[in-house]
């Protein structure tokens, strides 16, 4: 075969907004807010400039929910870019932008094969000559649970087999398990390289002799999507080995600082401590960094830190050195929970009581039922157990902590 | 703590007395009024806790003698004590612990009180009616830890703050019903901001709508375009017939008319001019003809009239006398002027003969030898002179010597020419005589001469000019008949040349005819005439421009031209208003799409809602821990009511229930420091103040007797002192509580005072191992 060279990206979500922007500064926030169609302004350009043949596009380019004009007349000048060049495009649909969604009929020029809800094979040509054969297929809906990789099969002559695929592989969990199917299963099924999209983080599932890979999205859009992000390109050599490259594309990254007051005594000192750490953070890029920072651990500075309007001061002040979103407190008293549990005390009741709240139904009605006047509004949902747990913990450790405190 | 003897130095009423041994159960000590039961009781609480401030009635100065102060002998974990109070340099007084051998002070007796305070002990242990009528001595701060969860490690008003922490910062995250939460504000944000998403959500749809119609427009744009293309040709091709209908009637005149018009195929350019012109010709002709003729006559009669007059030999013969009288004129004048002359010179040349006679004479000179003699003589003395010496002076005469030697050769030669002018004058004057005779003979020929001529000696120039005006007169006549001669030749020709001249004309006129093929001028003329309107006809008809024939654009009716062409000028009109409209429509569309495509309108909207939804997040989490906790303390605070209620409750509960006989089932202390409830036995909840004086009377001592025993817990406990205080019971309430006391009693040392006969009585009855003291 030929030795030829494909980019490969996902969950561009164009436009779609950004959390946590309140303490961005205007210019900043502008950069964010165009920061998914700068991320794929960045994969056009580097697909140009690699002379690679061809781009795949695995899902979720874009919130159907959003009704984002914005993101599909980028999406469509990105695209004419390449059409310009002659390469060719390889698009599936995923959860987010699903074929019965909004703006999936919106016109493309004609170098973009987008793929329906069916899976059907395109050849790459070229020069005239077939390098290598795509074969996607696109989500009808937001919600689907088949496995749709079950459908796909390579043609037999295929000099080189690419599968582009919107899929939760292997059930990875802060997922959704849509078009679910197995690392073995994919492996198996006759494919050179599976183009994955879906899971926001990028990893390479396997790498020989099928190579399955997740690029991530190219522009982390909140806190939790932190470092360099961007696409891969796929150099596939005259053996048929694939050869992935990470290449950042990002135009604004997301740092999550985590930051144990265990050490600290002072206001001052963890200030100095936040600072020096946003500074190294936002001295890895070479764009803008916006940072979360997140202060845990037990100590003495719990106190202090516990009093209104603190988590805001500190952000305040972290932003003179670099952008953050929030600083976000979840530390502890100074306290040793396990043996005030074993004393006889009310504060033990309470610990011991907070300790089996999640197994014991009762009680675990009536935190959900106290939480309902707020969370059975239908701008929040209930939290799932993960999360109550976490919140069960930070509650116990508050309402310890106004026990205790004298 | 049991109190074995009680001993009185000084204590109001009292003074110097003993009481016991007391029983380490019940002891009653019984007694009217006034007679010092309170002072008793106040005793003891002074010496384990001090006296009373200076000025209070409970400090019980000795009135009746003795120190200020007293004893108690006690057993403490079967130790014998003595505790003594005296009054001191402490307001509190001066407490010794006598304990075998060794004594001790303030700190050791606190050792032994293992921490209750005197107000404690006021409130719990030791009081009267008066504090037992008074809820709020159970809820003084050390106590209400006790009946509120002291022991589990946290006060009620700890509870009550942690309480008030939570709601206050719950409320300013969210309240259900609340307007001023920040999730409150946030969340009707959120519904603004979604209202503002709800209105351009159909933005897209919009954009789509702008799209077709962008199409369409395209299309209507095309169509009207041919359309109009179509009517602005049909319009130009009405307007075209419309202009062009006069040129066809004129054309059609035209060769109506030249069909009217006899047919003259050719006809001589500008025939009828030149015939007119020759004809013109002609009668100039035939007129210079008369003239010339009238003319040539009257020549010819001149001619004659000059023939007559004429007389060419006078005129010669006189021309000729003319020419001799001229020429004898100067002839004869000359011969005149000559013999005059003649006459004068021989006049002159006589005169000048005499002069030069007489010039002679007087020019004769002296002899030669004379002169020749004076000279020598003259040279001689020269010599004479030269020779003497004087050589100056020989030659200074020899010089003037030479002088008369000079004149007289000059006298001799001057005469030598005088003789022969005087010759040469006498042979002219000779000459000049032959001459006047010569002169005289012409004069007399011309004199005879003229004489023939004119009959006269003389000529005169009258008869020289009658002469010549008779000359002039008859050249003039010769000369005027010339040119009449010479006129009439002409005049001749002149008719000859004319004569000709009208043959020619007249040819021409033939000629013209003939070309014209007309026999006559009048014929001539005529055709002419016709030929002249016809070639203006033509030439008219070959400006008007023809008309290609439009079969498809023939009107049915010609009076419709004008309106079928104004009815499409409409029409085209319409078409391009509506044409206009169409562009301006798919420019506003074209617009809108741009716009639509760069609005970030939507974008910025989600960003707001993502924004507001990430401040409810953040504030939600912190208002769910804090619901949470909330919750979790609640929940603790039920299991604390109902499964851990202070051992004190608890014991107050069993108390209170055996007092009030299974009517009231449980006392309960609320965790946040609420007041205390008690439970009937229906589960109904009553606040203490809603009870009976008597029943919340049995409540306090319940929760009172409660709290002694729960101190059992702690210590060796002190004993107990009730002052009258079943005073407000009815019997039945007093036995049951007798009998709780006589409980209490089994662990405790109780030392009950009281003025009424009947307890006593019940007292013996209900607790037999009871002691009874009379203070009488």
């Amino acid at each position: 075969m030929e030795s030829l060279r494909f980019i490969h990206a996902a969950d561009l979500h164009l436009d779609s907004p950004f959390r946590g922007l309140a303490n961005a500064n205007p210019r900043l926030r502008d950069t964010l807010q165009s920061a998914t169609v700068g991320a794929l302004e960045a994969i056009v350009d580097h697909t140009i400039l690699s002379k690679s043949d061809f781009l795949v596009l695995a899902g979720d380019l874009y919130d159907s929910l959003d009704r984002s004009l914005r993101a599909l007349v980028a999406f469509r000048r990105q695209m004419e870019r390449l059409a310009e060049r002659d390469i060719s495009v390889y698009i599936v649909h995923g959860n987010h932008d699903p074929l019965n969604g909004w703006g999936s009929d919106f016109q493309l020029p004609p170098n973009v094969t987008t793929f329906a809800g069916k899976p059907k094979t395109e050849p790459v040509i070229r020069r005239g000559k077939e390098i290598a054969r795509v074969t996607g297929i696109s989500y009808v809906r937001e919600r689907v649970t088949d496995n749709l990789a079950a459908a796909m099969h390579p043609e037999e002559d295929s000099p080189y087999s690419v599968g582009v695929l919107h899929a939760n592989v292997g059930g990875q969990t802060g997922h959704a398990d849509y078009a679910p199917v197995t690392l073995e299963e994919l492996a198996g099924s006759g494919f050179n390289y599976w183009a994955l999209g879906h899971v926001h983080t990028r990893s390479v599932l396997a790498a020989e002799p099928v190579t399955v890979a997740y690029p991530g999205n190219p522009q982390g859009r909140n806190a939790r999507e932190t470092g360099a992000r961007g696409c891969l390109q796929v150099d596939v050599d005259r053996s048929g080995r694939a050869h992935l490259e990470f290449i950042e594309m990002n135009r604004v990254r997301w740092e999550h600082l985590e930051i144990s007051i265990r050490e600290i005594s002072t206001i001052d000192n963890l200030l100095t401590v936040l600072m020096d750490r946003g500074r190294e953070a936002a001295s890895r890029f070479d764009g803008p960094t916006v940072v979360r920072c997140t202060l845990i651990g037990n100590g003495a500075l719990h106190r202090d830190l516990r009093r209104d309007g603190v988590s805001e001061d500190l952000c305040e002040q972290l932003q003179s050195t670099v952008c953050t979103e929030t600083v976000r407190i979840a530390t502890g008293p100074e306290l040793d929970f396990e043996s005030l549990a074993r004393t006889e005390s009310l504060v033990a009741d309470f610990l011991k009581l907070a300790n089996r709240a999640l197994e014991n139904p009762e009680i675990r009605q009536k935190l959900t039922d106290s939480l309902s006047p707020l969370f059975r509004r239908k701008e929040l949902s209930l939290p799932d157990d993960v999360r109550l747990r976490e919140w069960i913990e930070r509650a116990t450790a508050l309402g310890v902590d106004l026990m205790m405190d004298s | 703590m049991k109190i074995e003897n009680i001993h009185v130095e000084g204590f109001g009423v009292w003074n110097d007395k003993t009481w016991g041994p007391l029983e380490p159960g019940l002891n009653v000590f019984h007694g009217p009024n006034e007679t010092g039961k309170s002072t008793l009781m106040t005793l003891i609480r002074s010496i384990l806790f001090g006296f009373d401030r200076r000025g209070n009635a409970r400090r019980y100065e000795p009135l009746n003698g003795g120190t200020h102060g007293g004893w108690l002998d006690v057993r403490v974990e079967d130790r014998p004590l003595r505790i003594e109070r005296k009054a001191g340099r402490h307001v509190r007084g001066t407490v010794t612990l006598y304990d075998g051998e060794s004594t001790g002070t303030e700190a050791e007796l606190e050792k032994l009180l293992a921490g209750t305070t005197r107000t404690l002990y006021h409130n719990v242990f030791a009081f009267g009616l008066e504090e037992l009528e008074q809820f709020h001595t159970l809820q003084d701060t050390e106590v209400a830890q006790h009946i509120s969860g002291a022991g589990l490690g946290i006060g009620a008003s700890k509870w009550a703050s942690v309480q008030r922490d939570i709601d206050a910062r719950q409320s300013a995250l969210f309240l259900p019903r609340g307007q001023n939460g920040s999730i409150n504000v946030a969340l009707k944000e959120l519904e603004a901001v979604r209202e503002d998403l709800d209105r351009t959500e159909h933005q897209p749809e919009e954009y789509w709508a702008a799209h077709e119609a962008k199409i369409r427009l395209a299309a209507e744009l095309n169509a009207l375009e041919e359309i109009a293309a179509d009517l602005r040709q049909r319009a130009s091709a009405y307007e075209k017939r419309l202009k062009s209908r006069p040129n066809i009637e004129r054309r059609k005149n035209i060769e109506n008319t030249l069909g009217t018009l006899p047919i003259v195929e050719e006809f001589p350019d500008g025939g009828v001019e030149r015939l007119t012109m020759l004809r013109n010709q002609i009668q100039t002709l035939q007129a210079e003809m008369e003239s010339t003729r009238r003319e040539a006559d009257q020549r010819r009669l001149r001619r004659m009239d000059l023939k007559s007059q004429a007389d060419p030999e006078g005129q010669e013969r006189l021309s000729r006398a003319i020419e001799k009288m001229r020429a004898l004129v100067p002839k004869m004048d000359a011969s005149r002027r000559i013999y005059e002359a003649s006459i004068d010179r021989l006049d002159a040349t006589s005169q000048e003969s005499e002069a030069h006679n007489t010039a002679l004479s007087g020019l004769r000179p002296p002899s030669r030898f004379a002169v020749f003699g004076f000279i020598a003589l003259i040279w001689a003395g020269t010599a004479g002179i030269a020779l003497a010496g004087h050589l100056f002076a020989a030659l200074a005469l020899l010089a003037v010597s030479l002088s008369p030697l000079w004149w007289y050769r000059r006298r001799a030669s001057a005469f030598t020419v005088q003789q022969m002018k005087a010759s040469d004058c006498a042979e002219r004057l000779n000459a000049w005589r032959n001459e006047v005779r010569r002169v005289a003979d012409e004069a007399r020929e011309i004199e005879a001469e003229v004489r023939r001529l004119t009959g006269k000696p003389e000529v005169m120039q009258e008869d020289i000019d009658l002469r010549v005006a008779e000359v002039e007169r008859l050249s003039k006549i010769a000369e005027e008949l010339r040119r009449v001669e010479d006129s009439v030749v002409r005049s001749e020709e002149d008719l000859r040349r004319i004569g000709n001249q009208e043959a020619e004309r007249k040819g021409e006129i033939g000629a013209l005819l003939a070309d014209a093929k007309a026999a006559s001028e009048q014929e001539f003329l005529e055709r002419g005439e016709a030929w002249k309107l016809r070639q203006q006809l033509l030439n008219e008809l070959e400006r008007i421009p023809v008309e290609a024939p439009e079969p498809a654009m023939l009107f049915d009716v010609r009076g419709n031209e004008q309106e079928a062409y104004e009815a499409t000028v409409a029409e085209l009109e319409a078409t391009r208003q509506r044409l206009d409209e169409v562009r301006h429509e798919s420019g506003r569309v074209d617009e809108r799409i741009f716009i639509m495509e760069r609005s970030e309108e939507r974008s910025r909207t989600l960003a707001r809602q993502e924004l507001i939804l990430a401040k409810i997040d953040a504030s939600s989490e912190m208002w769910a821990v804090l619901t949470l906790c909330k919750t979790l303390l609640d929940e603790t605070r039920k299991i604390y009511e109902t499964e851990r209620q202070p051992e004190v409750l608890r014991q107050a509960s069993a108390f209170y229930n055996d007092m009030t006989d299974g009517r009231y089932l449980r006392v309960i202390a609320p965790l946040d420091g609420g007041d205390i409830q008690v439970e009937r036995s229906d589960g109904v909840r009553l606040a203490p103040e809603l009870l009976s004086r008597g029943t919340a009377e049995q409540l306090y001592l319940a929760m009172r007797l409660a709290l002694v025993r729960e101190y059992a817990g702690h210590m060796d406990p002190l004993p107990v002192v009730f002052d009258d205080v079943f005073v407000n019971f009815d019997p039945e309430r007093t036995r049951n509580t007798l009998r709780a006391v006589g409980k209490l009693a089994e662990t405790h040392q109780i030392l009950l005072f009281t003025c009424h006969p009947h307890v006593v009585g019940l007292v013996e009855e209900v607790v037999p191992s009871s002691r009874i003291f009379s203070l009488q």
